[in-house]
């Protein structure tokens, strides 16, 4: 993005994830970011990057998560990522604002990569996550159906 | 020569929504100017097909509406194209290629037809649906690793 652009959007928000099986809690995490900001960029976890923490991949395909998502009317921008480091992230985007799910805000991990955000002046917005839907419910709910 | 506003309709259940769906949206929206989509609630497909939806309606409807090529969304409460015409006054009515050559589509046709509104049939994607979704699961969670 260029510098003329900038000036236009004043909060650049980020916000990451795998957004496997699309569900109604990733559309609100998504719709309470943009609340928050001008111009939200959303980094979908690659299939490589899911596999090296999970050790299995995600049910949906990298391309076709990054195609939904990349389609979503609140979503600004999407690239594919192949890193959780949020500084190295904050290098490439540019965002000044970053959306996290609130079960990470009392982990010394995340307090500490808030305070090296910060140093950068970028500010940690903690979100809530939607009760009663997650992919393992929904992994759930379906092989309840088949049985 | 005068240009009209071409309206279009399709309607679905949008259960688990996957890039099968938004594809025949983004086909659909390519033939047309204005896009409805009318999603089927819980009491029609309970009633039509003898199942409940996995995703519920009101979640359902959330996502279809969060998609960017969607201009409007309603509820589809019953089978009656003829009443959705009444209201919605569409051009074109989008329909999966599943369809083309089946009773009630062939009928569908001779109705609107003198109406001045055409029957379109898209192609589905292969490889995806919601019940294929549900056998990959119930095969055990995930894609296989690439080697």
């Amino acid at each position: 993005m260029g510098g003329g652009e900038r000036k236009k959007y004043r909060k650049i928000g980020y916000t990451q994830g795998v957004f496997d099986m699309f569900h109604i809690g990733h559309l609100n995490i998504l719709r309470r970011a943009k609340e928050q900001c001008d111009y939200l960029i959303v980094g979908v976890n690659s299939d490589k990057l899911v596999m090296s923490y999970k050790n299995k991949l995600p049910v949906v395909s990298e391309e076709k998560r990054v195609e939904i998502i990349k389609n979503i009317n609140v979503v600004d921008n999407v690239f594919l990522v192949s890193t959780l480091d949020k500084v190295e992230l904050h290098h490439i985007f540019h965002f000044n604002t970053i959306f996290i799910g609130s079960d990470w805000k009392n982990s010394d991990r995340w307090q500490q990569t808030k305070r090296e955000l910060e140093k950068m002046s970028v500010s940690t917005v903690f979100l809530p996550h939607t009760d009663g839907i997650s992919s393992t419910i929904l992994k759930r709910k379906i092989n309840e159906k088949s049985n | 020569m005068e240009s009209k506003l071409i309206i279009g309709y399709t309607t679905g259940v949008f259960d688990m929504f996957h890039i099968g769906h938004l594809n025949i949206l983004q086909r659909a929206k390519e033939q047309c100017d204005y896009l409805i989509v009318g999603v089927s609630t819980d009491e029609l497909v309970e009633h039509d097909k003898h199942k409940t939806p996995i995703i519920p309606f009101k979640d359902r409807i959330e996502i279809v509406k969060s998609i960017k090529c969607v201009d409007k969304v309603v509820p589809q409460y019953n089978k009656n194209k003829l009443e959705a015409w009444q209201k919605y006054k569409f051009d074109k009515m989008f329909v999966g290629g599943d369809w083309k050559g089946t009773v009630t589509w062939l009928q569908f046709e001779k109705e609107f037809a003198p109406l001045g509104v055409e029957i379109v049939y898209l192609p589905h994607t292969d490889g995806i649906s919601s019940s294929i979704l549900r056998d990959r699961l119930s095969d055990g969670g995930g894609r296989e690793k690439k080697i």
